[in-house]
């Protein structure tokens, strides 16, 4: 039971530290006051135990899929975010024309968004463990655990980001998290796959024997990068097509910066 | 004004074709683990599991291989469709007592 705790903790708490180091690391690097971190968290976990109070009502929605079609428009609100998030901040922070307040409340909302998801499954797991189960115990030590491996990973990876950002280049970041907002489109798509909203196929490929999804490096694959081992057409479309939609932005602003380097604008975020 | 007709006439030939409903499998949770555990499906074709869950405690149902993952709390049913397969075994298993609550699925090519 402690290491099943561990597992469904890890995962969860995992895809939310991912976000929040990349943000964190590209916060540290553009100057950005971390104030949004704050919000960030508190209406995360506020309105995950808004929506794991509900969600036996919110199930029952669209005929029995409203659990899917909530997280999948999450997901593709965080994806939008995110996209608009990396398209503007490819370039240096003199030529950016979002004000600080918009860009701290974009982090706070599209994290916050992710832990509606994320949390909410925590908060439904541990209350099947209340104190007075015999299980109680080894859950809670495996949530403790599972957080604190999460959370590990999340301060591992923030500081590899600020080491790629000083000795390469910070566009690194945001490849990765151009990366990220896909894996959130190809999830989006197969939570609309379950519940017959898009149309389903046969995978189109399956990668299992080489790495297994319910593996470690299959896990912390699918949080960064949206792996999955079996993706069906519909998936791969919707994650290759929002990744490259990024990418190509992202390649036209760097393009369009470098031809007008010359512009001298102050730096709003000093 | 033909053309209209030709369009509407193939419209309801193709919603009528559409609407007709995939088959549906039941599976019950009780006492944290599936009945039946094993479940035959017709391969590649698209299936409607109806997850009743009748303990009071809310699992969560959930397979790499089907790609499928879903809460279902106490005393609620939870609709999940899966396919079209391809001639094999699914595991699937409830992810808040895995110990216990493991199944599969069997899509048969008819």
């Amino acid at each position: 039971m402690l290491l099943n705790s561990v597992i469904i903790i890890l995962r969860e708490v995992l895809e939310a530290a991912i976000l929040v180091s990349v943000m964190l690391s590209l916060s540290h690097y553009f100057n950005i006051s971390l104030s949004w971190l704050k919000w960030a968290v508190g209406l995360g976990v506020g309105f995950a135990l808004l929506y794991a109070d509900n969600i036996a009502s919110i199930s029952n929605w669209f005929e029995g899929v409203g659990q899917e079609v909530v997280n999948a428009s999450l997901q593709y609100l965080i994806y939008l975010l995110l996209a608009g998030f990396c398209i503007q901040f490819i370039n240096k922070p003199s030529l950016i024309p979002l004000s600080l307040q918009t860009t701290r409340w974009v982090i706070a909302i599209s994290i916050s968004l992710s832990m509606v998801r994320e949390f909410s499954e925590i908060f439904i797991y541990l209350h099947v463990f209340p104190a007075d189960s015999p299980q109680f115990t080894g859950v809670m030590t495996g949530a403790f655990l599972g957080v604190g491996i999460g959370l590990s990973i999340g301060i591992i990876l923030y500081h590899f980001l600020n080491y790629l950002s000083d000795k390469w280049s910070f566009r690194m970041t945001i490849v990765i998290l151009s990366f990220i907002a896909a894996g959130m489109l190809s999830q989006a798509t197969q939570l609309l796959i379950q519940a017959d909203w898009l149309p389903s196929q046969h995978p189109l490929w399956d990668t299992s024997a080489w790495i297994f999804e319910r593996s470690v490096v299959g896990q912390l694959l699918y949080a960064v990068f949206g792996y999955e081992a079996t993706p069906s057409l519909m998936q791969v479309i919707f994650y290759f097509v929002g990744l490259f939609i990024i990418l190509f932005f992202i390649i036209k602003e760097s393009l369009l910066n470098r031809r007008e380097h010359q512009i001298n604008k102050p730096n709003q975020f000093l | 004004m033909i053309k209209l007709k030709t369009l509407l006439l193939l419209v309801i030939f193709f919603s009528s074709a559409a609407s007709a409903a995939p088959p549906v499998v039941e599976i019950k949770i009780r006492n944290h683990l599936f009945y039946p555990s094993t479940v035959s499906v017709p391969a590649s074709t698209k299936v409607k599991l109806l997850v009743i869950n009748e303990d009071n405690t809310s699992e969560e149902f959930e397979s790499y291989e089907l790609n499928r993952e879903k809460v279902i709390m106490g005393k609620q049913k939870a609709v999940i469709f899966i396919g079209p397969l391809a001639p094999g075994e699914y595991l699937f298993f409830g992810e808040f007592y895995p110990q216990t609550a493991q199944g599969k699925v069997i899509a048969r090519q008819d």
